[in-house]
């Protein structure tokens, strides 16, 4: 399926109906709220999911697995969407507002640095699953335990999902986006997106068991499905994770982040000064941020 | 290298560029340029606080600038986020201490990038978020004198009244439109305030004068006042400051020297306060005439307002020194009756944060200055009131209408104080006659109608208010209090749309959305009135009521850590508010901290001597923990003096203390006695309630039954009083024997929800004490510890309300 052809749809405007774009967020004639994009193409693509949800059930009955496919599910149910960043990233976005008097921005959205598009590699992948939004998405990984991947920094910062916020935002792919395009070959001419890899975050748990239910077997050790559900590799290739797009073309809001974990120690003065600060920022929040390290 | 699109940030200390057709990033000013990684330009563009151009024109640069840029720019993230980090109080000393370090550095190394750090670091600071106080104490601990040097101005208050100076000369000029605010804001930052900082602390006369010729050094100043006028207009403002500093520092040379010296030469150690309205007596008598006008209107009161906010957060020294240089400045251009007005302002804002030293203080210079005054003499009768000096405050608003008939707040006031003595006949009338001579009033008619529902005349109440509503349609308080009396008439779902139109039509108040989430409250929907102060706070943060109403509102839902936590917030940050202390007191006697609880309490009577409320409730608790007879001593005055509502509360706490210390009889008869004699209805309503337990106490449960079905038949009564007394009647019935009624009420119990934990408590206590529900009893032991339990919670939930958010409310509006 090509979402730029069929995640195609009217205003839901009864008054407008007009044709909008699969990348507008708002209707463009009457301005009613569309729904971030990412979440609408995922979520035109779950009758396909649960399509392949229902084959690892059926897989997971016949091989006496049900019960631990269960597990996996409650524990995808209870991961959360964390982000990895440096020392200094953490300390920026999850200090208070009250900063932002004293700093400025640059002057004008024509010199913004880098709409984005910063390398060839990451336009291609893009492209192919956010096409014209692309620049707006943050990328994050479904965490079971507060840890991240720590190639990308080493504070992982974990978001409760709520329905006012993430919620509205945020879709699921089963890979890597980078190993996705690779595996399905969306560079070639005339390539799609397979449907039923991409998941709205309440059907995270059935992504999740289409995804992993082929590799669990009776003797895979319950104490184990953390670690399968987000592997950490060595580089960033061998990541093997869910990975979560958020839609945000303002800034990611910290108001729901309720955890954070300090994956390394601090290397450098400047590091450790960095740390510092996010604990501290974390406990004057009102509503304190547990730091774990 | 020649590269594109370059952008740095200090803060993330990185930058970007353009490399043929990929992006890429260094780490260092020295690091070798990489690719990006997902998320990492994301971050560059929302996460850094700080991004500017290499090139300030866009065009490509070479790396080797790239680079410089870089460096640059993290010296000065360093030095400015340190300065900013010395002074937040969200961070722990060791890390402000650490961050004041790295600030140092950076300002004692490069003079270039000291003075870009000083020009954005000097504005006007919010000292809610802020603490350059803590900032400069700190710096001073470890030396680091160039970061004191710039915490200074922002501790000493120059900043801010050079920032009001800034507002008023633009306001003269542009007017207040949003051009106005525009320019503003551009001039503020700049980079003149810190100039004209080191100017007035220096009081250099020549470097203001010179000021006007280095306009160039001010790019930003410069496009908004291309012609310099709205500069030649502040040197002209300011140098009557820096003048008046020059003649302080002559006076100061001059003046009696302190200590031992002074007392030795007979000299008195005199108030500053008095000291600078004796320079100014002495600048009158001197007959130089007066400089100013009324052009200086709006300044003046940025001041006043800027001092009233020190006072409310205690921060008395300050307040003090600007209070000081006002009358030194305005002595110069002023006359002595403008500056009479300011001082009255200013004790007037003293009152109302309870520091009646300081407001007797700004009284007798006022008097020094001999000019009399209906303001002056009205806030003088208002503190009177405020202490419980009735007579004396009568005494003071009756001469103030006779040498003052066009003064119309001494007769409201006057009409005020015999409505607080419970006189609500008097005052009704003495509202009339304002009503009458003042018909433009807008505040007599408003407590007219207010009187008549102290006097249960609800329905004549809201006829009132809507008569007020109609011929004033701007005021904002009387649709508040009529929704509040639709509510008392028991027709909430009217108020709380009444409330609702209120707030569309006057959104810029606190008060109707506070008293809307109030209502939401005391109709038990307490996660809505939790999510509407949640909003009122966020869009109000200076009010100080909302968060108080959202801590109570916690505690209500028996969330007593979260709202013990936000207490602590909302005495941080308003230190001059006595219900917050209170409140969090009593918040620790409901997780059972009570010496904890008994110490927050004394502390805050040592903080606030003159509150009625803490001496109460603390009173409360030691009868609740068995010290009787010191809760007695504490009570006794008010309860036989019973002038003022206060006073008839503390002779209900003590009936009250003495039931539960087993003097029932006694009770008995003072209960009686209130629910009789008490001339202030919410107070009455207090012992018609409390009346049953001691009969109950007495072993006449029937009477009890009685006596609360007629309570519970009374359409006047306050939903979040009815499921009291349904709970009251369960206990009753049940102890008259009278369990399948008591079963059937307790049943219909289950499906209210009540407002207060501690009612949720009760009706389990009830329920397994009296088998209401299993049907069978509890054992001996058992039935004890519940019969101990219900009659703490029943001592607790007939308690009158100490305080009252809506009085609050009414004195923020």
């Amino acid at each position: 399926m090509d979402i730029r052809r069929d995640v195609q749809a009217r205003c839901i405007n009864p008054d407008c109906r007009e044709p909008v774009g699969y990348w507008e967020v708002n209707c463009r004639w009457c301005n009613q709220p569309l729904g971030f994009p990412n979440r609408r193409a995922a979520e035109s693509e779950r009758d396909e999911l649960a399509k392949r949800y229902a084959l690892a059930r059926n897989d997971a009955t016949q091989r006496n697995i049900e019960p631990l496919l269960n597990k996996l599910e409650i524990l995808a149910e209870q991961s959360r969407p964390v982000i990895n960043m440096p020392f200094a990233v953490g300390g920026n976005i999850l200090r208070s507002d009250k900063y932002r008097n004293y700093y400025q921005r640059i002057d004008s959205g024509e010199r913004a640095p880098a709409t984005a598009r910063n390398h060839a590699d990451r336009v291609k992948v893009g492209e192919s699953l956010f096409p014209m939004y692309e620049e707006h998405i943050q990328y994050a990984a479904l965490s079971p335990d507060g840890r991240g991947l720590v190639s990308y920094g080493p504070v992982a910062v974990r978001w409760e999902v709520v329905p006012s916020y993430l919620d509205r935002r945020i879709s699921l792919l089963q890979e890597d986006s980078f190993i996705f395009y690779d595996q399905f070959k969306l560079g070639d001419r005339g390539a799609t997106v397979p449907p039923g890899y991409r998941a709205i975050w309440d059907d995270r748990a059935k992504l999740v068991a289409a995804k992993f239910a082929s590799r669990l077997t009776a003797a895979t050790a319950e104490g184990s499905l953390a670690g399968l559900l987000m592997h950490a590799g060595a580089t960033k290739k061998d990541d093997d994770y869910v990975e979560i797009f958020i839609y945000d073309d303002v800034g990611l809001e910290t108001r729901d982040v309720d955890l954070v974990t300090i994956q390394r120690a601090p290397m450098t003065p400047e590091e450790g000064h960095w740390r510092d600060l996010v604990r501290d920022a974390c406990a004057a929040r009102p509503r304190a941020i547990r730091v774990v390290e | 290298m020649l590269v594109a699109e370059a952008f740095v940030s200090g803060s993330l200390g990185q930058a970007v560029f353009r490399d043929d057709s990929a992006l890429r990033i260094l780490d260092a000013p020295d690091a070798e340029p990489r690719e990006a990684s997902p998320n990492e330009i994301y971050w560059f563009r929302h996460a850094a606080r700080e991004v500017a151009a290499a090139h300030p024109e866009g065009f490509p640069v070479q790396i080797e600038t790239v680079r410089a840029r870089l460096d640059e720019e993290i010296q000065f993230f360093r030095g400015l986020d340190g300065l900013l980090v010395g002074m937040d109080r969200d961070f722990s000393p060791a890390t402000r201490r650490r961050a004041i370090g790295r600030a140092e550095a950076v300002l004692s190394a490069n003079d270039a990038i000291a003075r870009r750090i000083r020009e954005r670091f000097l504005i006007p600071a919010n000292t809610e978020e802020w603490d350059p106080a803590g900032g400069l104490a700190l710096a001073l601990e470890r030396s680091a004198e160039a970061a004191a040097r710039c915490y200074q101005p922002l501790e000493n208050g120059i900043i801010d009244r050079l920032a009001d100076d800034i507002a008023a000369v633009v306001l003269e000029k542009f007017g207040s439109g949003l051009d106005a605010a525009r320019k503003r804001e551009t001039i503020l930052r700049s980079g003149i305030l810190a100039e004209l900082a080191l100017i007035e602390t220096q009081a250099d006369r020549a470097a203001l004068s010179r000021l006007l010729f280095r306009r160039s050094e001010f790019p930003k100043l410069q496009a908004v006042d291309p012609s310099g006028q709205i500069l030649t207009a502040l040197i002209q403002s300011i140098e009557q400051g820096v003048q008046s500093a020059l003649t302080n520092e002559l006076i100061d040379r001059a003046a009696p020297p302190t200590g031992e010296t002074a007392e030795a030469e007979g000299f008195e150690p005199s108030d500053p306060i008095i000291a600078a309205v004796e320079r100014a007596v002495a600048h009158y008598e001197s007959g130089r005439p007066p400089k100013g006008g009324f052009a200086d209107l709006p300044g003046i009161k940025r001041e006043i307002a800027w001092v009233g906010e020190r006072l409310k957060r205690d921060e008395t020294t300050r307040a003090e020194k600007a209070v000081v240089e006002l009358i030194d400045r305005r002595s110069q251009r002023d006359r002595r009756e403008d500056i009479v007005k300011t001082l009255t302002a200013i004790a007037g804002l003293a009152r109302d944060v309870g520091l009646f030293e300081w407001t007797w203080r700004l009284l007798a210079a006022v008097d020094h200055l001999g000019v009399p005054d209906a303001a002056a003499l009205c806030v003088r009768a208002e503190t009177l009131r405020d202490l419980g000096r009735y007579d004396e405050a009568l005494a003071v608003f009756e001469e103030t209408k006779r040498c003052f008939p066009d003064c119309e707040v001494a007769p409201t006031a006057y009409a005020e104080t015999l409505r607080d003595l419970g006189r609500s006949e008097e005052a009704l009338a003495a509202f009339e006659e304002t009503k009458r001579r003042f018909p433009d009033s807008e505040v007599a008619p408003t407590a007219y109608a207010e009187t008549l529902r102290d006097l249960g005349r609800s329905e004549e109440a809201l006829a009132a208010f809507e008569e007020t509503m109609r011929r004033f349609p701007h005021n904002e308080v009387a649709p508040t209090a009529h929704a509040e009396t639709l509510r008392d008439l028991g027709r909430s779902e009217e108020a709380l749309a009444a409330l609702k139109e209120t707030m569309r039509r006057f959104p810029h108040s606190e008060v109707a959305p506070t008293a809307y989430a109030e209502t939401l409250r005391d109709l038990g929907r307490s996660e809505e009135a939790l999510a509407a102060l949640k909003e009122t706070k966020r869009r109000f943060p200076h009010s100080e009521v909302a968060p108080t109403a959202y801590a109570e509102t916690l505690r209500d839902l028996g969330r007593s850590d979260e709202a013990l936590a936000a207490f602590e917030e909302t005495m941080r940050r308003f230190p001059r508010n006595a219900v917050a202390p209170n409140a969090y007191a009593e918040t620790l006697r409901d997780l059972g901290r009570y010496d904890e609880a008994l110490a927050s309490f004394e502390e805050t009577m040592c903080r606030f001597p003159h509150n009625e409320v803490t001496p109460r409730a603390y009173a409360h608790l030691l009868a609740e923990r068995g010290r009787y007879a010191e809760a007695e001593a504490l009570l006794a005055p008010a309860a036989e003096r019973l002038r003022n509502g206060g006073d008839w509360i503390a002779a209900h706490i003590l009936a009250m203390a003495r039931l539960r210390a087993g003097h029932t009889k006694k009770a008995l008869t003072e209960l009686e006695h209130g629910a009789r004699s008490c001339p202030f209805r919410d107070q009455r309503r207090f012992f018609i309630t409390a009346l049953p337990l001691a009969l109950l106490a007495d072993r006449r449960a029937p009477e009890a039954v009685r006596q609360l079905e007629a309570i519970a038949n009374d359409p006047n009564l306050p939903s979040v009083e009815a499921a009291n007394i349904l709970l009251l009647r369960v206990h009753a019935l049940a102890e008259a024997g009278e369990k399948p009624r008591a079963q059937t009420l307790a049943e219909s119990a289950r499906i209210i929800e009540f407002a207060a934990a501690r009612q949720n408590r009760l009706a389990s206590a009830l329920t397994e004490r009296y088998g209401l529900v299993a049907g069978s009893l509890p054992s001996d032991m058992r039935a004890q510890q519940l019969s101990e339990d219900i009659a703490t919670l029943e001592f607790e939930l007939v308690r009158p309300k100490l305080w009252s958010f809506r009085a609050n409310i009414r004195r923020a509006a």
